[in-house]
């Protein structure tokens, strides 16, 4: 807000370490030629102003175009500012915890993905649906609480069975939405 | 009109309403947690209410986490939202002060009044953007769909609007995967039936809203301050009648800038504070920055303001006009409702039962806030490591939920994986979802119009007068971020 400069309403986005808008651009580019290469490869059933591959085209090469100034306005900047440190991209704290994180959600939906079953458990005489939603998230769940709230197993097994419970209940009990797994 | 009010006055949708508002304004209160992913998981949740049902609760979290995210920002110096940052510098000095009740009283004095100022432009502008709107033919609505991308892009990514464009048009190419709308021709499916049916918006909102700032922010592992009382929370509104000029400016502004396309509450209330700023009398304008009420009221109502602005575009013309506008579309889309110019020939009576939704969302907004502001400060002790794994189970039922297919859970992880790298490089996630859901609107429209313009001759492109003007706007969007980005990159390497 200072230095005059409009941030826009993300205020994060903007011009990144010169060496990274260049990477940007030289994959947009690529990726940008791969679409406009396979639209372009398309049948063309009617005339070609109906063609399926005439928008993903023009849209592919317009962002092949957008990502050459994105490489251009990074290499021109390569030489101002000072040398990208990648070597914390792997090592950091934050990054370790981070890739953490995603193996753990990955493992959470493929075991979703995976396991499938549903029964029924007779509590206080009333009938409820148990599927594998319930077990594989109370894990799921109990291990990111362990790792990013606190050491204490107890806390994070009853917090996780509390919210599982609370979600199963509110998709399948409340709005009849089947759950997944 | 009166027919909507008495059907909103029902117990059943009063209680949804308000549990969304209570919703809404606990999760805005709470750092980290934006409106945009309020809105964009609760679509799942929506998809097993009754259409009506639906709408209640999304304008109700809608109208709720705007307001919320001053609270943080007051009383622990955290932004619960985005926009609640010009609130946080000015509301946290007079908490300090010991005036902290007192500011929050404020800010919801002025969001309830910013709410009004926007429902009522809305209500004005509605039939004559709507009329207009109508006259709108193929060529037309594929400007407009360009337009929406165009602009949303300039918007989000302010300092770089390259930027925002690219991710724009990212937008576009994933949702051209599927069978195309008239040939039925597979495109980009690489034989895997599952693309067939496209890559499901909601999926892909969820994941850039939801997963993304989980993977961003839950690592960091910052903790927020535990917050000492607020004392007596009673909103001023003689205090506010003081400020009613730059209320009604503030307000003015916000429903202006919701109205375009990807400017949503954070520019509104950046907006509103910096022009209030230089129109501030003297003695006020030496308190901004160290605790001004006057610069609360204009930035509490202009993002207040900016909900009324958001639905113009998004009810008229089937554009959102920011992002949780987006996902209220992606809900309406799962009750067979497609905004856009018919919507009052297709779904008589909606519009006025949204008028009468938001504004029963914002009376009970004001009565929440002043009662939810004392458990949210115990809200506030929570740790980020216990809040954001809560919501992973939530992101994947929603994205399930949709059209039941673990694929789009897929998808989701994913959208947030490639919204996360993203980030990373510095590109905003908004346009994309606008990409998303406006690429089928572009893509059908402008085949249509080809072909029109095929048999028809070129005599006949030049005058489609409303096509014409449309495109010098989409000139104009460009030449104009063309031009800020140059600037603003000449402004870096100075201070640099």
């Amino acid at each position: 807000m200072s230095d005059d400069i409009f941030r826009g309403e993300d205020e994060s986005a903007g011009a990144a370490h010169p060496l990274l808008d260049l990477t940007a651009g030289l994959f947009l580019l690529l990726l940008g030629i791969w679409f406009a290469a396979m639209s372009i490869a398309l049948p063309v059933p009617g005339s070609v102003a109906t063609a399926p591959g005439l928008l993903p085209f023009l849209t592919a090469a317009s962002l092949g175009a957008m990502a050459i100034l994105l490489g251009l306005s990074g290499f021109r900047r390569l030489g101002t500012t000072r040398r990208f440190d990648g070597s914390q991209i792997f090592t950091a704290l934050e990054s370790q915890r981070r890739i953490v994180l995603i193996v753990t959600i990955f493992v959470y939906i493929a075991a979703l993905d995976a396991l499938s079953f549903e029964t029924y458990l007779n509590i206080a005489g009333t009938s409820v649906p148990v599927g594998s939603f319930e077990p594989v998230t109370v894990v799921a769940m109990t291990t990111m609480l362990r790792f990013f709230w606190t050491d204490r197993l107890t806390h994070c097994v009853l917090v996780a069975v509390f919210w599982t419970l609370c979600i199963s209940f509110a998709f399948r009990g409340l709005f009849n939405i089947p759950m997944p797994g | 009109m009166l027919d909507a009010f008495l059907l909103i006055l029902s117990p059943y949708l009063l209680a949804i309403t308000l549990g969304g508002v209570v919703l809404g304004i606990l999760w805005g209160a709470l750092p980290g947690l934006s409106t945009t992913m309020a809105m964009a998981l609760l679509i799942g949740l929506s998809a097993g209410m009754e259409q009506n049902t639906a709408l209640c609760f999304m304008l109700g979290v809608y109208t709720g986490s705007v307001f919320g995210g001053a609270i943080s920002a007051v009383l622990i110096n955290i932004p619960g939202t985005p926009d609640a940052v010009p609130t946080m510098i000015e509301g946290h000095t007079l908490a300090r002060r010991g005036e902290g009740g007192q500011a929050l009283g404020m800010a919801i004095g002025a969001s309830f009044v910013g709410n009004w100022i926007g429902i009522v432009l809305l209500v004005l502008f509605i039939p004559a953007l709507l009329t207009f709107a109508l006259n709108f033919r193929s060529w037309e609505m594929f400007m407009l769909a360009v337009i929406g991308v165009t602009i949303c892009g300039s918007m989000a990514a302010g300092a770089m609007p390259l930027k925002g464009w690219i991710a724009g048009w990212l937008g576009l190419l994933v949702a051209f995967v599927g069978l195309d709308l008239i040939h039925g021709v597979a495109r980009f499916t690489f034989d895997v039936r599952a693309l067939e049916d496209g890559l499901n918006y909601v999926a892909i909102l969820i994941g850039v809203f939801g997963i993304t700032e989980i993977i961003k922010a839950l690592p960091q592992g910052a903790a927020s301050a535990i917050p000492a009382d607020c004392g007596r929370v009673v909103p001023p509104f003689r205090m506010l009648m003081k400020y009613i000029k730059a209320s009604v400016r503030s307000g003015l502004i916000g429903t202006f800038i919701g109205a375009i396309p990807g400017a949503g509450a954070n520019v509104a209330s950046f907006l509103a504070y910096d022009i209030g700023r230089r129109r501030a009398k003297k003695e006020e304008k030496e308190k901004w920055g160290k605790g001004s009420y006057e610069a609360i009221v204009c930035a509490e109502t202009a993002n207040n303001a900016n909900i009324g602005g958001s639905m113009l575009p998004t009810l008229t013309l089937g554009i959102p006009g920011n992002a949780p506008a987006a996902a209220l579309i992606a809900a309406l889309q799962l009750k067979n409702v497609v905004v856009g110019p018919t919507i009052e020939i297709d779904h008589p009576g909606l519009i006025y039962f949204i008028y009468a939704a938001l504004i029963v969302a914002n009376l009970l907004m004001y009565g929440a806030a002043i009662a939810l502001i004392k458990p949210c400060v115990k809200l506030f002790s929570l740790p980020r490591g216990l809040l954001m794994p809560l919501i992973i189970p939530v992101c994947v039922v929603g994205a399930y939920a949709v059209r039941l297919s673990m694929f789009d859970v897929w998808v989701m992880l994913g959208s947030g994986l490639i919204g996360y790298l993203l980030v990373a490089f510095r590109f905003p996630v908004a346009p994309i979802v606008l990409g998303v859901i406006l690429a089928p609107m572009a893509d059908e429209n402008l085949r249509r119009a080809l072909l029109v313009f095929d048999r028809k001759g070129m005599d006949y492109v030049l005058n489609q007068h409303i096509g014409n003007f449309l495109l010098i706007v989409i000139v104009f969007v460009i030449a104009e971020g063309i031009y800020r980005g140059w600037k603003n990159q000449k402004a870096m390497r100075r201070a640099s």
